[in-house]
């Protein structure tokens, strides 16, 4: 009658190895929103300033702000063709690269360099490259007669977007190969092999047996990817601080400015709210709709009543 | 038809090339760059140098900080990769192979780290970190880094936990080994090559880290490479483009030792070692 | 060594019970095995023994304590896995000593130890290696050593031949049989393979859905299956079914199919049921040239010595054995007779058998 069985005993056992984890996410990530849920409903300004509480008028005023409003849907663009095109440029290049050839383990490896060095070499290098005068990109377009006069890559209202689309893609594209190329390792190659006997064509076997393999994968790194991308500052903030104008300001950058440069904490910290919320409801809707791949415990345990 | 085979080859071969050049040739530009002489850089377009020089470097390591970034960055990653890796492998032996309620539920409560609006909450983040004493200190931001290494670093083991058979841990309980020790002798021995990679991958996000390190190291001789880099190059009206480009090398020469060394255990360690 | 007693066992995975009323006691030294088709509930049953599955409801005892409640590694038994569970980070010798190590043993007493067992299963050469290192017999010796070495109290075995080649799992079937002739050891053994259970088993506990349906040396499951379940399952090729009546004429039972007649033996007299499912194993019949059973070839399959015929008799289809001499072709018309002292009758309605007090 007892349910002491060798399962159910390491319940407690996982509980208390997960529970670090747990506390650190608490810590910075539960108390910081609740802490900024007090601050959103306050009137401060600057960090260690006199406030009092205002209830939701932050809130209201945000909503009336045609900049916020404004930078809520530059960050869909940005999400959207972040989001969207990283993971489908990294998924075909982890494709093309998964099969054999000279040379691979050295792709492997070195493709991911763009992803690990720093964001500011990363601003550093591209702000360089981008640069209308001297800059690689221009002269070498200006050489081979394609322009007349320089692209203004990053100065450009028109352009900038793309330009850091394109150089926050460059960042992180290796990395969500490298996830993509892993995961196409743990496929099993006898069921290749069963496809090949099949006569199956390259299509149908990247459709029947590559894409479910890689379903999994492609869930948790369409929400985390998302997420990821929706919350990019560094980048937009180091090569072009929003502009040109509000070009590029996201919500992220507008808060931080409206932060630290605009001297309204409360404010800012609002807006961050408004944008964790869209975003938690976003994560709902998209687990619920995956909610399969992210039964992600361990199926090894399941079948036992053989 | 062995025709058209080779010309499909061909053609992958050069789409593999073309992203490779875009890739990486951007480092090899500013490491050209980084040893030319600034004025030229500003004046002359062509792609060969009419001069080198050093110049760069030499004001890069005696008149910055750099050795000391480079060192504050290195005890920041040190440390978040000796905590990130306790804390991964605890809590991906706990999500993916023991069984208790609501782990599919815990598992995605961590990913929920990446909802968070790093950019919009360092506010809160540096009250709450005032008060436990954290600001101004590399551990503070070690903890930061932390909390977003481990729960991508969780999922990342996950393909080699789950390739291990149940029957190791009912083995090691039938001879009555506990369950502490198994993770410890039987479990993680087993899964080292993927330890190896989320150790990387803990290291990397420590060392591109901007943001918490801006916002929680006030000293300056506690600024990390980021820090101290954005502030020499940014921090000028005009951009010394001669000197920014050394100062790019010189963040990402230990990265690209790093990968020299251990790169090649990193796609292998995230994949259940398929990799032959 | 120790005995075992399993009372009553149930166990339930949700609404799903797989394993029903298992009562089995082991004896002291008894070889016992667990046979049945996939899904029988066997692995489970064996898995509550060891501890690494609850019991829904009864006992289990070994030797004189009731370890229900005990984790496995309190049971004092040792299993052997279908894939080993090797630790492939450690060689050889550190596998065999790691349990005796974390007990607590003195470096020179596991020494000693991993020493005998190396030598009783020819691992002296191999102890350095890593498991990669090893062929698969090398890996299921190993696995089988690590179990020894602890000196348990009984031995548990999971299918642990069925990842061996052909030729390899009969050879290790001898060496497991002698080894535990040797240890003198309680063994509770787990097999689909009918073969396997037979050769190895002192007793065998057929298993089908949950329940354990006889229990019983290998020879009396093989001579008097206790139902058309355990009849089919056990014996290769498997013994053949068909319906017939029972009437009686001139004092004499008689069995009526579809095709033929057969006069029972003077010891089924008292045989009461009027209809019923015939059993004979195909070795049971020979060719005769007139009279006997009439049927046309279907199939004939060569099998070294014998040649397995399968006929249609009535609307039946049947197989029987033959020398392998005997020229037969498909199409051709047979006639066999069969051993009417090795008939088995089965009730119609729960495929029991039909037990009479046999004069033999």
């Amino acid at each position: 009658m007892t349910k002491q069985d060798f399962r159910s005993r390491d319940a407690r056992l996982g509980f208390l190895l997960v529970l670090p984890a747990v506390v650190l996410v608490i810590l910075v990530v539960i108390l910081p929103i609740i802490s900024g849920i007090q601050i959103s409903f306050t009137s401060q300004r600057v960090v260690g300033s006199e406030y009092e509480f205002i209830g939701l008028k932050n809130y209201f005023e945000l909503f009336e702000d045609k900049q916020f409003i404004a930078s809520l849907g530059k960050s869909a663009i940005w999400v959207l063709a972040n989001g969207f095109f990283q993971t489908l440029a990294a998924l075909l290049i982890a494709l093309l690269i998964n099969q054999p050839f000279r040379g691979q383990n050295f792709v492997r490896t070195w493709i991911i360099l763009p992803w690990a060095v720093p964001a500011a070499v990363t601003a550093i290098l591209w702000r360089w490259m981008f640069d209308a005068s001297s800059g690689i990109v221009n002269t070498t377009m200006k050489g081979m007669d394609l322009v007349q006069k320089p692209v203004l890559f990053l100065a450009n209202p028109d352009i900038a977007g793309m330009s850091l689309t394109f150089v926050n893609s460059w960042r992180y594209i290796p990395f969500l190969t490298i996830i993509f190329l892993a995961s196409l390792a743990s496929v099993p190659e006898e069921e290749y092999e069963a496809a090949k006997v099949d006569g199956a064509t390259p299509w149908l076997q990247f459709k029947s047996i590559t894409f479910p393999n890689l379903l999994p994968t492609l869930t948790v790194l369409g929400l985390v990817g998302t997420l990821w991308a929706s919350n990019v500052f560094d980048i937009i903030w180091m090569m072009t601080r929003g502009g040109p104008g509000d070009a590029t300001t996201t919500v992220p950058v507008l808060m931080y400015d409206m932060a630290f440069y605009g001297y309204n904490i409360s404010k800012a910290t609002a807006g961050a709210i408004i944008f964790l919320f869209i975003l938690i409801i976003f994560a709902f809707v998209f687990i619920f709709a995956n909610r399969k791949q992210f039964v992600i415990a361990s199926d090894t345990f399941q079948d036992l009543s053989k | 038809m062995k025709l058209n085979f080779s010309i499909f080859s061909l053609l992958r071969l050069f789409v593999i090339i073309m992203i490779l050049f875009i890739l990486l040739a951007p480092f090899l530009w500013i490491l050209l760059a980084s040893f030319r002489p600034n004025m030229e850089l500003v004046r002359n377009q062509s792609l060969i140098p009419n001069s080198l020089t050093i110049e760069n470097y030499v004001s890069l390591f005696s008149k910055s900080g750099y050795w000391q970034w480079i060192i504050n960055s290195l005890i920041v990653a040190i440390y978040t990769v000796l905590i990130s890796i306790p804390l991964i492998v605890a809590g991906a032996y706990s999500v993916y192979r023991t069984y208790f309620w609501g782990r599919n539920a815990l598992s995605l409560f961590l990913l929920s780290v990446y909802i968070f609006p790093t950019a919009l909450l360092v506010v809160p983040i540096f009250r709450i970190f005032n008060d436990l004493k954290l600001v101004d200190s590399h551990l503070g931001c070690a903890l930061m880094n932390t909390a977003f290494a481990v729960p991508f670093g969780i999922w990342l083991l996950q393909a080699f936990l789950k390739s291990l058979p149940p029957e190791l841990e009912e083995a090691a309980a039938v001879d009555g080994i506990g369950r502490m020790r198994t993770l410890i002798q039987i479990i993680i021995p087993q899964v080292a090559p993927g330890i190896i990679a989320i150790a990387m991958f803990a290291f990397i996000v420590s060392w591109t880290e901007y943001l918490f390190a801006m916002t929680l190291l006030l000293s300056n001789d506690l600024h990390t490479l980021p820090i101290g880099l954005t502030g020499i190059v940014f921090g000028q009206y005009r951009v010394n483009w001669g000197f920014a480009a050394a100062g790019a090398v010189g963040s990402a020469i230990p990265v690209f030792l790093l990968f020299l060394i251990v790169g090649r255990w990193f796609i292998r360690g995230i994949s259940a070692g398929a990799i032959k | 060594m120790a005995s075992v007693a399993l009372k009553n066992l149930y166990k339930n995975f949700g609404q799903t019970t797989v394993v029903r009323n298992v009562n089995v006691e082991i004896d002291d030294g008894e070889f016992l095995v667990f046979v049945g088709p996939s899904g029988c509930g066997k692995t489970t049953t064996l898995r509550m023994v060891v501890g690494l599955e609850s019991l829904s409801q009864g006992e289990i005892h070994i030797g004189n304590r009731l370890v229900n409640d005990l984790p496995p590694g309190d049971r004092d038994v040792a299993m052997v896995f279908q894939n080993y569970a090797l630790y492939s980070h450690m060689n050889v010798s550190r596998n065999l000593g790691f349990a005796l190590k974390s007990r607590g043993l003195a470096d020179q007493e596991i020494a000693k130890r991993v020493q005998r067992v190396a030598k009783m299963l020819d691992l002296e050469e191999l102890l350095e290696r890593k498991p990669k290192q090893l062929s698969g017999g090398q890996r299921q010796r190993v696995a089988l050593g690590r179990a020894v070495v602890r000196n348990p109290q009984v031995f548990l075995m999971d299918e642990p031949l069925s990842n061996l080649d052909a030729l390899l799992r009969l050879q290790t079937r001898k060496e497991l049989i002698e080894l535990t002739t040797e240890l003198n050891s309680t063994v509770i053994y787990v097999t689909h393979d009918q073969v396997e259970a037979m050769t190895m088993g002192h007793r065998l506990a057929v298993m089908n859905k949950g329940e354990v349906v006889q229990l019983d040396p290998p020879e009396k499951v093989f001579n008097e299956p206790s139902n058309r379940f355990v009849a089919e399952f056990i014996g290769s090729p498997p013994m053949n079914f068909l319906d017939v009546e029972v009437v009686e004429e001139n004092f004499q039972k008689i069995l009526k199919s579809d095709a033929f007649d057969l006069v029972l033996p003077k010891y089924w007299d008292s045989l009461s049921e009027s209809e019923a499912i015939l059993g004979f194993r195909p070795h049971d019949a020979q060719l005769v040239a007139e009279g006997g059973v009439a049927g046309r070839v279907t199939v004939v399959e060569t099998l070294g010595a014998e040649k397995l015929v399968y006929l249609k008799v009535g609307k039946n289809s049947l197989s029987i054995l033959v020398p392998a001499a005997e020229k037969i072709r498909s199409g051709d018309q047979l006639r066999f007779d069969l051993n009417k002292d090795a008939l088995h009758l089965f009730n119609r309605a729960d495929e029991k058998r039909i037990m009479l007090f046999k004069q033999s």
